[in-house]
């Protein structure tokens, strides 16, 4: 299984939004389970959360198969794993829909799997940080002074 | 017999009398004795301390006038004695300092002759030495004064350097506390002052900007 063939939906966003998804999974499976040996009703899937239902639409998972829930549960796992992860720092908590866009430019333009993890720093003032695996990109207001530095300098300079 | 008693306590009595009669008599004359021998030992004495104080003030004269003829008698001939001692010196000194005169002028006169021409020759040899000594110590007067110029050149250069290095310091110093200064005062006034809605766009240009280094990281890790 390679996460490059996967697409998670916006509503999952960070690891441990995945973990959650996989919790929730074992917990349906469990409950399943218990109504097979009571004999009552099979419990509908209509019962889950909205982000595990999303993503199984997407992963075209049919909930109700026991061997497809466990493909997806270690799906899940594995991308828990091994999916990329950015992690986003901004000088205040972003509201929902900057990160949905900032998730959507990532995904579609790097990995379709990638996860958020998001950080609050005030010395960013204005823009925000961006650091992958091995890189960090700083679009911050600092980041742009301190380099501007050398403008002020020469500016101070010819006073 | 009553009679006879009566007779001899009479002549006891009567010799009791006499015997105490004596008695008082002799006491009397012994009184009178002693008086008498103290009054003429107080004579004597009187006497022998007269006699004495006018033999010591005889004595005295005596001695004062026998000290004094010899003192008279001495100084005579003390001074006799100078008179023919300081004639003999004189004479005897004359003498022995005439010879002498006499030699030191021979002497003198020989070493005038002598000395005249090492004079010369010393004074010769002292203006040649004096010449070089002071052509010597201009030299050194020289290089000495040639070295203090170059030490003061030097050290003038080294002073000018240091100003003009703490000078591009200080101006350093201040643009880029100034631009410290800016930079926190920009800061400052834009924090959380611009909306992150407007914020998005900025950051998009920017990932696009960056996207193929951020995209290569993604997948290499993947």
């Amino acid at each position: 299984m390679s996460p490059n063939v996967t697409v998670l939906p916006l509503s999952v966003q960070t690891r441990s939004d995945v973990a959650r998804l996989v919790r929730e999974l074992s917990e349906f499976d469990e409950l399943i389970r218990q109504a097979g040996l009571r004999g009552t009703r099979v419990p509908s899937s209509n019962h889950l959360s909205v982000p595990l239902r999303a993503t199984a639409e997407v992963f075209k998972i049919p909930l109700d198969n026991a061997d497809a829930r466990r493909k997806f549960s270690d799906r899940l796992k594995y991308l828990h794993k091994a999916a990329p992860q950015i992690h986003l720092s901004f000088a205040i908590q972003p509201p929902m829909h900057v990160v949905d866009s900032l998730l959507s430019w990532f995904r579609t333009n790097g990995h379709p799997a990638t996860l958020v993890q998001i950080g609050v720093d005030p010395s960013i003032v204005v823009g925000c940080r961006v650091r992958t695996t091995n890189k960090v990109f700083d679009f911050s207001f600092a980041k742009l002074l301190d380099a501007s530095t050398a403008v002020l300098q020469k500016e101070v300079r010819s006073l | 017999m009553t009679t006879e008693y009566l007779l001899a306590v009479i002549l006891i009595v009567v010799a009791a009398i006499v015997c105490a009669g004596g008695f008082i008599a002799i006491y009397w004359a012994m009184t009178q004795n002693s008086k008498l021998i103290k009054k003429q030992s107080e004579i004597i004495d009187d006497a022998k301390h007269r006699v004495q104080a006018d033999l010591h003030k005889k004595a005295t004269d005596k001695f004062e006038q026998t000290v004094e003829q010899n003192a008279q008698y001495l100084k005579k001939d003390i001074q006799t004695t100078s008179k023919a001692l300081n004639a003999y010196v004189k004479t005897e000194f004359d003498g022995a300092l005439h010879n002498e005169l006499t030699s030191f002028k021979e002497s003198a006169s020989e070493i005038g002759k002598v000395s005249s021409e090492a004079l010369a020759n010393l004074q010769e040899s002292i203006a040649k030495e004096q010449s070089a000594v002071l052509a010597t110590f201009k030299k050194e007067q020289d290089a000495i004064l040639d070295d203090l110029r170059a030490q003061h050149q030097e050290l003038a250069d080294k002073v000018n350097q240091l100003v003009d290095e703490e000078v591009k310091r200080r101006i350093e110093r201040f643009e880029t506390e100034m631009s410290r200064i800016v930079s926190a005062y920009a800061r400052q006034a834009f924090a959380n002052r611009i909306d992150i809605d407007v914020q998005l766009a900025y950051i998009l240009e920017e990932l696009e900007q960056n996207k193929q280094a951020i995209v290569g990281d993604l997948r290499n890790v993947t």
